[in-house]
């Protein structure tokens, strides 16, 4: 492997006439020597530069002379140094923040102009920064809840769990955590996200023009970095909220070299609840945390390693014996190398686990019993080849291993004991994939990638012959094939083509276009209206195919006031295959045979984004709209005709506003205004034994919409004393955040159902039936953090 | 699963519920059947109507000049003859006759203007209950102490039997969408392959009627020994009748709340009844053995007293 890659390495060395030389480095914040991702470094001769990847590492080859570079970096002092370019040279460099007033009001933390010069296009980021200062429900600041507020991101409703991307599903988003994949990304039931703000450090989510080295879901990546912990000196975060109490510290372990971040969550109501509750000093619990912990060694100028983990729990019980608790765990490993000056390379290991667990009986004669979990290895090679200046080639490659454990169930009746358990189904997927970002020119830049991917589920297991039906019926189980252990059940490959162009109209202005194709290998099992703990993963078999989506987007990217403002219009176009639908009545849970009652249909979705962003002042923020249809056609639902999904919006309007009065207090807003979601109404209603049903005779689905929501928050930052009575700064900081969520106190529908009433009917009698809406969150929730820094 | 929905209505403190009035899209009515046959020493009736909008709370237009009847396998005919609109009446002949015999198959067969529409069903076996008793329970998170009745029977070895099991508390009919109980083989569902058992406890306990006060605080089903009583009949059904009851469950049995957020979309419940041109009907058919046992809530029949 190693001579290969030498080989490789050595190939533009013998294809160029002319000399160059290579200079590299790290650029890292000079306050905690956290590396800087997306850092420009120009070289001002030429006007042309390279940006920081994720490790904060830049490689530059230019013909020998002497250079200035600049280092920059959105609300950090930008750096020039000179260089002497005769050799190769390494220049690493750590940047200061800004001392001005408004530091904190820096709406993006990257080149000041990256919205029109990258080649990447539709890619929701937000800073870490901003998402603090955003109001957030009952104050706790939520790193999911706050992309929602970007274009071509939405969910189906208040207190649901997951976002949709584009018109794609919950279960079409991958999550990575440090590189890790998180399958369930809610704390209680979906109100918050598992990510403790305190520990990222970076966040990006791509809904389209995906790079070649992602894949495995159809709509999106959401990419989160933690922080590696501050190797200067020690500091510690925390703060106290309505939900949350929260710590986060970080510290050196050697100078420079080494560091560590320990960050912990948790709510603490019941421990609050306890002297008053009886049942909970008897075992009964109401509580969920995480945990997540990373430290870093670099043991040489080549030579660095990052381990991560993260540890979350929700747990509801209703006595010892009883109840419900859930959980993600991950752990990654990265190695980054740095084979010679152009050579970057990160080798990342890791594993991810999420499981749930219920329980019920209360005595060891009646008792009920249920594990799932699913849990990935994964080994995840990844170079990147900075040919020279126009040319940067990323390659490498994915196996995943995964474990799907459906039901690890017992139940015992009166003291007989059943075993309800499902086998385990083990599968492999594993990728390969070349990624060039080409600048062909000044004008036109490229970035052209294939990705190739296989997927194997391997026995021993069963393997299901399922019959035909009418559609939308349960399929008949014609054969079972036992599968013995090592074979395989069904394997399913495919070519993943990635294409993205810009093209510079001028020093403002440039246009953008891509492509991508994705497949999708597991599957996320959910039919009811929000994702929830209980929705298991499977794997592709002989019968459920593996989902393929392709999605076109274009866009127009422009800057003003010499990048005051970042504007951008972006249209696309996402067509899916095979994307999962359910039967009537599909019994989704501890069913060895669920791909019975599956359907697969197609989808299409298509939208506007717009996006409007202030920079800099003491007022700024950003405007959103997505103009958008996100569609279904399944065989057996709605007459076969196309539907709207449960989550399609027609309009999605947003608008996130800050303004700093002085260095102590600052407020922030959003405000959402979202056409309401389609839902499925009855027409008619019979009575089958006294039981009223619901009918729909057009059988059509999602043929009413929701009223429309729309909501205003707010919240108010007062920040202690940065300097003391005689002059001198504070070391400690603090804060005091005051958040109204919904402040006009409007109840937003998230839906509307059909029933015939709490009141009993009496024989012979009819039901009086009724439409009920439901409210998530009904009234404006006022709430106070408070955040301390030392 | 009610106590999951407890976690959800103790979450809901935050939301809220109203009812209000919504436009229902246009749409033709079509047939609806009612046609549960048990076999019992009393009359037998099938109703056949059309469908009322869904908010529509007065009778239903009866379909009246119907041919209906059920064969059994062997020929022999049960007509169902026309008492009022749209409701057809089978009598025994004698008055201690019920309708059928265990492990038949009958054929529903109804001409309307010339259609047939036609159906079959499986009259299964369904065991004795051996016995009814009381349990104590301590109430939790604020509720109210309270006893339970559970009743005792078995399911017979053998996969494939499946049961709905009706409880009437002092006479008056559990017939809450919320109270329907339904069993597979002893359990909830034939997944996991449960044969031969006891009823599991929540089926056992599913007897209980489901009743909340005003303030849709939980009112306990039994307090006391006493007076109270109740009466519990397990029918023995189809596979396809279970499937059916799943589907009623999942439209009817409306968590409401933060619930809400975990239904699944409204869809129209399956019928076994088929017209000879496919024109789309509603409701079931099926033909249940039953077995019925009473008893009132003494201090003798308390399985497990309050410590």
């Amino acid at each position: 492997m190693r001579k290969f890659l030498l080989l490789l390495a050595a190939i533009p060395l013998l294809i160029s006439a002319q000399e160059k030389y290579t200079v590299n480095g790290y650029v890292k914040d000079a306050a905690n020597g956290e590396a800087l991702i997306g850092a420009t470094v120009l070289i001002q001769e030429l006007g042309t530069g390279n940006i920081t990847n994720v490790y904060g590492f830049y490689s530059i080859t230019l013909p020998p002379g002497n250079y200035t570079i600049e280092f920059r970096y959105l609300g950090f002092v930008t750096q020039a140094k000179d260089i002497s370019l005769s050799q190769n040279m390494r220049v690493d460099v750590e940047l200061g923040e800004e001392q001005t007033q408004l530091q904190e009001v820096v709406v993006t933390a990257r080149a000041e102009d990256e919205n029109v010069t990258s080649t990447e296009m539709s890619v929701a980021e937000i800073d870490i920064q901003t998402v603090r200062k955003m109001p957030a429900i009952l104050g706790e600041v939520d790193i999911i809840k706050s992309l929602q507020l970007l274009p071509g991101v939405s969910s189906v409703g208040e207190g649901a769990s997951g976002f949709n991307v584009r018109g794609g599903s919950v279960g079409q988003n991958l999550i990575l955590l440090d590189e890790a994949p998180v399958y369930n990304s809610s704390h209680l039931l979906g109100f918050f996200s598992v990510f403790n703000p305190d520990a990222v450090k970076d966040m990006k989510l791509y809904k389209g023009a995906i790079p070649a080295q992602f894949g495995g879901r159809l709509a999106s990546i959401l990419d989160i970095r933690m922080k590696e912990g501050n190797n200067k000196e020690l500091e510690v975060n925390g703060g106290i909220g309505t939900v949350f109490s929260r710590i986060a510290v970080e510290a050196p372990i050697k100078k420079e070299k080494s560091s560590f971040i320990i960050a912990a969550r948790r709510s603490y109501a019941d421990i609050l609840a306890r002297p008053f509750v009886e049942e909970l000093r008897n075992g009964a619990a109401l509580n969920f945390y995480d945990l997540t912990l990373k430290t870093n060694y670099e043991f040489s100028d080549k030579n660095q390693i990052f381990l991560s983990g993260y540890f979350g729990q929700d747990n509801f019980k209703f006595d010892a014996q009883q109840g419900f608790s859930w959980g993600n765990r991950t752990a990654t490993v990265r190695w980054n190398h740095l084979f010679n000056d152009r050579l970057f390379s990160n080798f990342t290991f890791f594993f991810s686990d999420y499981e749930y667990n219920l329980e019920f009986g209360d005595t060891s004669r009646d008792k009920f019993k249920w594990n799932s979990d699913i849990n990935t290895l994964a080994l995840k090679p990844q170079f990147t080849y900075f040919i020279d200046q126009r040319n940067e080639l990323t390659f490498g490659g994915e196996v995943f291993s995964y474990t799907f454990e459906p039901a690890r169930a017992t139940g015992v009746s009166d003291g007989d004991v059943i075993d309800l358990s499902l086998p385990d189904r083990k599968a492999i997927e594993s990728a390969v994939y070349i990624n060039n970002d080409q600048k062909i020119n000044d004008k036109l830049s490229l970035q052209y990638g294939l990705r190739f991917s296989y997927f194997a589920l391997i026995g021993e297991g069963n393997k299901f012959i399922l019959g035909d039906t009418i559609p939308g019926r349960r399929r008949p189980i014609e054969d079972i094939i036992e599968v013995d252990k090592g074979e395989t059940i069904a394997t399913h490959h495919g070519w993943e083509p990635r294409l993205s162009l810009r093209y510079q109209i001028n020093r403002s202005t440039s246009v953008k276009a891509s492509y991508n194709r994705m497949l999708q290998y597991i599957h996320l099992i959910s039919n009811t209206t929000a994702s929830n703990p209980l929705d298991v993963w499977t794997p592709s078999s002989n019968n459920l195919k593996p989902q393929v989506g392709q999605q076109w987007a274009m866009g127009l990217f422009k800057n003003l006031n010499n990048n005051k403002y970042e504007t951008s219009v972006e249209f696309y176009y996402r067509e899916t295959d095979r994307q999962l639908e359910y039967i009537n009545g599909a019994d989704l849970l501890i069913n060895e045979a669920l791909e019975a009652d599956l359907l697969a249909g197609i989808g299409r979705a298509y939208g506007m984004e717009l996006y409007v962003k202030k920079l800099t002042g003491r007022l700024n923020g950003w405007v959103s709209y997505t103009l958008g249809r996100t569609e279904l056609q399944t065989t057996g639902i709605n007459q076969g005709d196309w539907y709207p999904t449960r989550y399609d919006q027609t309009h999605n309007f947003k608008v996130t506003a800050f303004y700093e009065f002085n260095d102590r207090w600052s407020i922030s807003s959003t405000f959402s205004y979202l056409s309401g979601t389609p839902t499925t109404f009855p027409t008619h209603r019979y009575e089958v034994q006294g039981i009223t049903i619901p009918h729909n005779s057009n059988d059509s689905r999602n043929n009413v919409r929701l009223p429309d929501y729309h909501r205003l928050d707010f919240s108010v930052t007062k920040k202690g004393r940065a300097i003391r009575k005689d002059g001198s700064p504070r070391k400690n900081r603090d804060e005091l955040v005051f958040t109204v969520y919904n402040i006009y106190n409007r109840a937003n529908p998230f839906s509307i159902y059909f029933w015939q009433g709490q009141d009993r009917v009496d024989a012979g009698a009819l039901a009086d039936t009724r439409a009920t809406q439901v409210s998530i969150f009904a009234s404006f929730i006022p709430s106070i953090t408070y955040n301390f820094k030392f | 699963m009610k106590k999951l929905l407890i976690i959800f209505l103790g979450l809901s403190i935050l939301a809220c519920e109203d009812d209000i009035n919504v436009e229902l899209p246009n749409a033709e009515p079509v047939i609806a059947f009612d046609a549960w046959i048990y076999r019992k020493a009393e009359k037998q009736t099938i109703r056949i109507t059309r469908t009322n909008t869904y908010f529509d709370g007065t009778e239903p237009e009866g379909i009246s000049g119907a041919s209906v009847a059920v064969v059994d396998g062997e020929g022999t005919i049960f007509p169902f003859n026309e008492e009022s609109p749209g409701v057809y009446s089978w009598l025994p002949a004698n008055a201690a006759d019920s309708f059928g015999t265990v492990g038949q198959t009958y054929f529903l067969d109804v001409l309307i203007d010339g259609k047939q529409y036609g159906s079959v069903s499986k009259m299964g076996r369904v065991p004795e209950i051996d016995s009814i008793t009381w349990r104590f329970e301590e109430g939790r998170f604020g509720d109210d102490d309270s006893y339970y009745a559970e009743f005792w029977a078995r399911d017979f070895e053998g996969m494939g039997d499946a049961y709905w099991i009706k409880s009437w508390k002092n006479g008056v009919y559990s017939n809450r969408p919320t109270e329907i109980n339904i069993s597979y083989d002893g359990a909830f569902s034939p997944d996991g392959n449960a044969d031969g058992l006891t009823f599991i406890q929540p089926i056992r306990d599913g007897i209980n009627p489901f009743d909340l006060d005003e303030n849709d605080e939980f009112i306990p089903p039994f307090v006391e020994p006493g007076e109270d009583s109740i009466y519990v009949e397990i029918n023995s059904i189809t596979p396809e009748a279970w499937f059916f009851w799943v589907q009623v469950i999942e439209q009817t049995d409306r968590p409401g709340g933060f619930g809400e957020l975990f239904a699944s979309s409204l869809a129209n419940v399956e019928s076994n009844i088929v017209s000879e041109d496919g024109e789309q009907v509603v409701g079931f058919f099926c033909v249940s053995a039953v077995k019925g046992l009473g008893r009132r809530f003494t201090e003798d029949a308390i399985r497990e007293k309050p410590e």
